[in-house]
């Protein structure tokens, strides 16, 4: 007989109950994978991912190769057996092929075939399984030499923690090296395959250095706890290349970006302040002209900031991992509106009813302390990974709808309303328990890096929900092939709320809508901003931090006035010091008091005023040392503005300076006592209090009222010049577009074209989001219906309709806009009734005035 | 040497000696591997270099097999039988040097880890057991399972008993529901009737090479216990407060000190500083419909407790322990219960209410000049710890704090766990108030709401909850008067009130009063 057929027979004699038992548990794993065993159900807690389940079963593999006579484990017998070596590891490689390798080959084919699934997917299965378990052979044959009776147990255990632990991402960030995420490794089969095809040489370096110079017992224990981290390493290294991290269509990347110089301007970057201690510098990334599917996710790869010729620091490191850049696009479907991105799949003006998400990428990160008014230089590279959205399908809400492609399958399982995927009563939830499958190949996985979406479309009024709350997930054969999910999903911000259209009683009317994507590849770009000055963009306010009174007692502003009687005066005569003590305690208390400002669902303040006695109390500490005004101008915050005036009021009243007391007294006397009292007859604008506090100022220290005059000529031409308006209006519309300056620059003919492309390109930019963060959004939108039009208004009204009728959160911006559209205002108790005609109101039921720039419903009753 | 020439004493110690040689190499690792476990948890910072937790473990117990296989009783091959130290030397010299070798390290390492909590003898005492007990039962019965070690097929089976045991166990436990914290005791008279049995059984095999009848003893016993134990040693009643008479007054705030529950209802006879919390509001036999310490989601009518309970009652009872007239202030405690009206309708009928009340006790002064890490012992087994993060974050003054209840499950509770709210224990609540006498002002700050985990043990409750909190900046005063912000915290002192539990009173009320309630305006 061969001697290799001769020792493959006696090596299964040894091995054929062992082998008995990995049949078991091969057999075992396959009806797990199947669900013949612990399906996938709701009493089901089997959350693990479908590898641990599995792992089970390679590990006794390796026990299995691991295990050999007792005979051939003495090295003083194979220098006087008459079976060659050659013979002898022919035979191991029989036995590893025949009784480890086969049986999972078939096992895989096994499960694919039961699966439904086709020849190519069972070709593939069959080949991948393959060489795993081969690579996992020739790792095995010559550790089995190594080890004797229990050390096999010990070794696969510092094998699995070497292999599994977190041991390698330690010396990666210890060493400061990019490196992939632990679970990916799980995942990522290529890597794994590749990284054990390297390290086998290695192996048989210390197989045959054993064998010939024997290590002791505890180099042969280290060993494998030290090929188990070579492995994990290797595999989270970016030496080796992922199959699920290659770009689809690089060719498509080079193409979109060829000659594009990429240039942010500084007027696209902002500063977002007083997150932790820190400045973050953000931006819109300006490439447009895009096909409406291909979306790129952007990040920052290099970073150098200079500043008077000095690096600057960014307080944020790159993170080492490069998890963030492929697997990042997973975010992006669910961060950002899909509505721009598919216009095919939905109607043109559908809405994401998702908070307004934020479009600007991460430029940098600046220690607070920076100086703000010195400029700095930065100096990025910036990576894109490209991303291209498509359309999977589209089925009916309701249980038993599916929709199948080539690589991925999802049914709807069951369709409960009223309920979250935790079980808690929700009334406007829609939750879905669904059953996905995806290919898991190394070379074809749909799973990964970037996951399906199921968007839910409600047809009547153009809405979209795409972001879920994930709930428990159950999977089973993500290494066989082909992976099958089990989800329970329930859409955010609420499905069933008035205003959607959706009820309990049309769920099956909506759609439905599956939308897949693809990694397409990476480019990379080199960015310069030069001279950008951060107090510049700063939009953050230095006003005083809010505080409340701790315990509360009666009135607001009979406790305030009653506090401030019990703050002991300076005497007259005191000094400057003392009298600024007083004054500043005074605005402190002004500060915890501030409910007494309060107004009621009238919109009307909750308590009678009486601001003028306490400014009166502070108004004869003041005209002894006037220059305690400008520091109560330049410091008190805007929410303390009626204050601010009052005690301006009162001074300038108490003073009694010749001329200006004549114009009281005379304006007293027609009546006007309540507007003498209630406005300083000086401009109200912000930006003049500077001058009028130095005016002031001057008339109480000369006690004459010409330094006030040219404050009072100015009062009467208090509006700012068309010029002016156009200024803010262009330079920063985010921030001061609003209808009143549209209409002003409307009217000038030279301004009156600009005006409409500001107004269009601010329209265009506002997300198709139904949550705004940005109450402005509704400003731009405003102007827009202004312009008459049509499609903008029906927005409005889409997105009112959504709002809640009883917290009235956007009560403002809903007046304002209603003023602004209508031309009549509204009070607190007509917005709840405006948010419910929303919902049954289109744009169709209003017409346009171009003369007066309004709408008008088209019934009696007024809208 | 002989049996007769030698004492007992000299035959343990070096078979004691032997034991040392043969395993010093693995006793070092396991106390270098227990060292480190226990650095990294004083350390309280994630390693670079993860240690696995069960790694100490694992070389215990090799070390307790190989020890005790060396000499396995049931093994012929290893003549533990004919040595002539004597078995019951061999067995005696083996469990001192596991005592000292393995159990004294590791019930050593409670010293760090709980050294500055403020515990008591008792304390001390039920957390050494607690870290002793588990090493026990597991060693104790490794070694019964390891003297019959002799062939591999042996082993084999009785690994298969000891796994088959394991699952067992974790089996009653799950269906006596002895897992959960509240009926732990229990568990623990169990564990310490098994580690009596095993130790026994141990001694037996060795000495006689048969134990059944320890074996059969200690299971019955050990299910006695689990069935049929109920002496919670731990549990004390529910503290009621005797200090002064209470009693509920209808109508205008009385002259008296008195604590407003809701408009037109009064709490009289508090002694200062007191305050009464309402822990339930009830008709006659039915549920609790109001509770300061829970909170009723609307929508799936699920009770969760509040994390913050206290209210302005609160503050306004530490007032007079500052200057009249100061300015206070903060963003704490400024909701207020919902309105009586709404909770008990418009029909008057007997209600009973129960309420807690708490003594606010400073526990802590820091003049502000004083910088640095400060920890504050509130009761044995929690502790507050702070320091100052940020000086000028936003215009505000922020702490970084932290909340750190540790206290081992088999210890009475301490007086301030005696409370409870359906079972379970209320969250910590504090005041700190930063007092500036030369700005007239008093700021107040609570724990925050930010979200924490419990790490418990087998047989420890560990919490670390961060509490953080900050003070406004007197802005006024800076942009206004000049004021300094280092002239503002030299002059300003910190103060910690922790409110203590006094105890329980249920009161009554009758229906001409609730009546006279729901007519007034």
């Amino acid at each position: 007989m061969n001697l290799t057929l001769h020792h493959f027979i006696k090596d299964f004699r040894y091995l054929w109950l062992r082998w008995c038992g990995l049949l078991l548990a091969i057999c075992f794993d396959l009806a797990l994978q199947m669900q013949w065993v612990f399906p996938i159900s709701q009493e089901s807690n089997i959350m693990l991912p479908s590898f641990f389940l599995s792992l089970p079963m390679w590990i006794i593999a390796c026990w299995f190769m691991l295990c050999v006579p007792p005979e051939d484990r003495d090295a003083a017998f194979h220098g006087t057996r008459p079976l060659s070596r050659r013979d002898y590891w022919q035979a191991r490689l029989m036995t590893g092929v025949l009784l480890m390798m086969l049986p999972l080959i078939l096992e895989n084919a096994a499960f694919l075939l039961l699966s439904g699934r086709g020849w190519v997917d069972l070709r593939t299965g069959m080949l991948e399984t393959g060489l795993a378990a081969a690579v996992m052979l020739l790792w095995l044959l010559p550790a089995a030499a190594l080890f004797r009776g229990w050390e096999k147990y010990v070794a696969l255990v510092l094998f699995i923690y070497g292999l599994g632990g977190s041991l390698s991402t330690s010396i990666f960030e210890g060493l400061g090296l990019a490196y992939r995420g632990e679970e990916q490794r799980f995942y990522d089969s290529s890597t794994m395959l590749i990284s054990g095809g390297c390290l086998l040489p290695l192996i048989f370096i210390c197989a045959y250095w054993h064998a010939h110079h024997p290590f002791g017992k505890s180099v042969r224990l280290g060993l494998p706890l030290i090929m188990g981290l070579l492995l994990s390493a290797l595999a989270q290294s970016m030496l080796i290349p992922s199959r699920l991290e290659r770009p689809h269509d690089q060719a498509l990347v080079d193409e979109l970006v060829k000659d594009r110089q990429l240039v942010i301007d500084h007027h696209k970057i902002s500063v977002l302040t007083s997150t932790e201690n820190k400045h973050q510098l953000v931006a819109q990334i300006p490439l447009n002209g895009l096909p409406p599917e291909i979306v790129p996710h952007w990040h920052v790869v290099r970073h150098k900031m200079n500043q008077k010729g000095q690096p600057l620091p960014d307080v944020e490191k790159i993170s080492l991992k490069t998890k963030a850049a492929v697997w990042e696009l997973n975010r992006v479907t669910f961060n950002q509106s899909l509505v721009p991105y598919l216009p095919a799949a939905w109607p043109s003006d559908t809405l994401a009813v998702m908070e307004e998400p934020a479009q600007e990428t991460n430029l940098a990160t600046v220690d607070i302390k920076t100086d703000t008014h010195t400029p700095i230089t930065l100096d990025r590279d910036l990576s894109a990974e490209w991303m291209r959205l498509r359309e999977l399908g589209r089925m009916p809400l309701k249980p038993g709808a599916n929709i199948c492609t080539q690589d991925s399958e999802i049914e709807v399982m069951e369709v409960i309303a009223g309920f979250d995927n935790q079980g808690h009563k929700d009334p406007a939830a829609i939750t879905l328990k669904l059953l996905e499958r995806h290919t898991t190949f190394a070379g074809r996985n749909k799973m990964l890096p970037i996951s399906s979406r199921l968007c839910l479309l409600g047809k009547d009024k153009r809405l979209l929900w795409h972001q879920v709350m994930d709930g428990a997930t159950q999977e089973r054969g993500a290494n066989q092939g082909w992976v099958t999910i089990s989800r329970t999903v329930t859409f955010l911000h609420g499905v069933l709320i008035p205003g959607s259209g959706v009820t309990s009683e049309n769920l099956a009317e909506q759609e439905l809508v599956w939308i897949g994507g693809e990694y397409l590849g990476t480019s990379r770009h080199e960015v310069k901003v030069e001279n950008f000055v951060l107090s510049d963009h700063i939009h953050d306010l230095d006003i005083w931090p809010r505080t409340k009174v701790a315990v509360e007692s009666g009135y607001p502003h009979e406790a305030f006035l009653k506090h401030v009687k019990g703050i002991p005066r300076p005497q007259k005569g005191a000094s400057k010091d003392e009298a600024a003590r007083f004054v500043a305690t005074v605005c402190s208390a002004s500060l915890a008091f501030s409910n007494r400002y309060n107004i009621d669902k009238f919109n009307q303040q909750r308590w009678l005023d009486n601001e003028r006695e306490v400014a009166a109390l502070l108004a004869p500490v003041i005209i002894e040392h006037p220059e305690i005004i400008s520091a109560i101008v330049a410091s008190m915050p805007f929410n303390e503005g009626t204050l601010k005036k009052r005690i301006v009021s009162e001074v300038l009243f108490e003073a009694k300076i010749p001329g200006f007391f004549m114009r009281v007294l005379e304006a007293t006397a027609q009546g006007g006592e309540q507007h003498t009292n209630q406005e300083p007859w000086i401009s109200s604008f912000e930006q003049d209090w500077s001058k009028i506090s130095t005016a002031i100022i001057q008339a109480l220290k000369t006690h004459s009222d010409e330094p006030l005059r040219p404050l009072m000529e100015r009062e009467e031409n208090t509006s700012e010049t068309t010029e002016n308006i156009w200024e803010k209006f262009c330079r920063k519309p985010f921030l001061y577009m609003d209808d009143w300056d549209l209409k002003r620059l409307l009217l000038d003919p030279f301004y009156r074209d600009k005006a409409k492309i500001i107004v269009d390109q601010e329209y265009l930019k506002i997300p198709r989001a139904a949550l705004f963060r940005r109450e402005k959004s509704f400003s731009i939108i405003a102007c827009k219906s202004l312009l008459g039009d049509i499609k903008a208004l029906d927005l409005a009204l889409r997105i009112f309709g959504l709002f809640d009728d009883a917290n009235l959160s956007h009560e403002g911006a809903i007046q304002n806009f209603h003023s602004s559209v209508f031309g009549e205002s509204i009070q607190r108790a007509d917005t709840a009734a405006f948010i419910k005609n929303c919902r049954t109101w289109s744009a169709h039921d209003f017409r346009y005035d171009p003369e007066k720039l309004q709408w008008k419903l088209n019934t009696t009753s007024k809208p | 040497m002989s049996l007769s020439s030698t004492t007992f004493s000299s035959r343990v110690s070096h078979q004691f000696a032997q034991e040392w040689r043969a395993q010093r190499g693995l006793v070092l690792l396991w106390w270098a591997a227990l060292g480190f476990q226990c650095w990294e948890v004083v350390k309280d910072a994630p390693s670079k270099i993860p240690l696995p937790d069960w790694l100490p473990g694992i070389l215990a117990l090799l070390i307790v097999v190989r020890s005790v296989r060396v000499d396995a009783p049931m093994n012929a091959d290893v003549n533990s039988h004919t040595r002539p130290l004597g078995r019951d030397a061999v067995w005696l010299a083996k469990v001192l040097f596991f005592i000292l070798a393995l159990l004294l390290p590791r019930t050593a390492c409670v010293w760090p880890e709980f050294q500055g909590l403020g515990f008591g003898a008792v304390e001390w005492l039920f957390t050494v057991l607690g870290r002793a007990l588990p090493a026990v039962i597991l060693g104790s019965f490794v070694a019964v399972l390891v003297c019959g070690s002799s062939s591999g097929r042996r082993n084999m089976i009785l690994s298969g008993i000891g796994i088959s045991v394991f699952i067992g166990q974790w089996f009653l436990e799950s269906t006596v529901k002895l897992e959960n914290p509240d009926v732990r005791y229990i568990w623990a008279v169990a564990a310490c009737v098994w580690c009596v049995t095993m130790i026994g059984a141990w001694w037996r095999l060795s000495l006689a090479r048969r134990a059944w009848p320890v074996l059969f003893t200690g299971t019955a016993l050990i299910l006695l216990a689990v069935y049929f134990w109920r002496w919670d040693w731990r549990a004390r009643p529910e503290p009621v407060f005797a200090d002064s008479k209470l009693a509920l007054h209808f109508g205008k705030k009385p002259e008296a000190n008195s604590q407003e529950l809701w408009p037109g209802l009064y709490l009289t006879g508090l002694p200062a500083d007191h305050v009464a919390s309402v822990v339930s509001l009830s008709e006659f036999g039915k549920k609790s419909v109001f509770s300061d310490y829970t909170i009723t989601q609307e929508i799936s009518g699920l009770v969760t407790q509040r994390n913050r309970w206290m209210t302005q009652e609160h503050t306004r009872a530490l007032m007079s322990h500052y200057p009249a007239g100061s300015l206070w202030h903060g963003k704490v405690d400024l909701a207020s219960r919902t309105p009586l009206k709404k909770i008990i309708g418009n029909e008057p009928k007997p209600w009973r209410i129960k309420l807690a009340v708490q003594r606010m006790t400073k526990l802590h002064t820091l003049p502000m000049s004083q910088r640095g890490h400060h920890k504050v012992v509130v009761d044995a087994g929690r502790r507050l710890d702070f320091h100052i993060q940020d000086l000028n974050k936003h215009s505000r003054l922020t702490f970084g704090a932290e909340l750190r209840h540790s206290f081992p499950m088999l210890a009475p509770r301490t007086e301030q766990n005696r409370f409870t709210i359906n079972g379970t224990r209320t969250e910590d609540n504090f005041l700190i108030l930063l007092h500036s006498p030369s700005i007239r002002e008093v700021r107040t700050a609570s724990e925050g709401d930010e979200h924490y985990w419990s790490h418990d043990g087998l047989l420890e409750r560990h919490q670390k909850r961060p509490v953080n909190f900050s003070f406004s900046h007197p802005r006024p005063q800076m942009d206004i008067a000049g004021l300094k912000l280092q002239d503002w915290l030299n002059d300003s002192t910190l103060d910690l009130w922790w409110p203590v539990e006094c105890g329980v009173v249920e009161l009554d009320t009758s229906v001409e009063d609730m009546q006279r309630l729901i007519e007034m305006k």
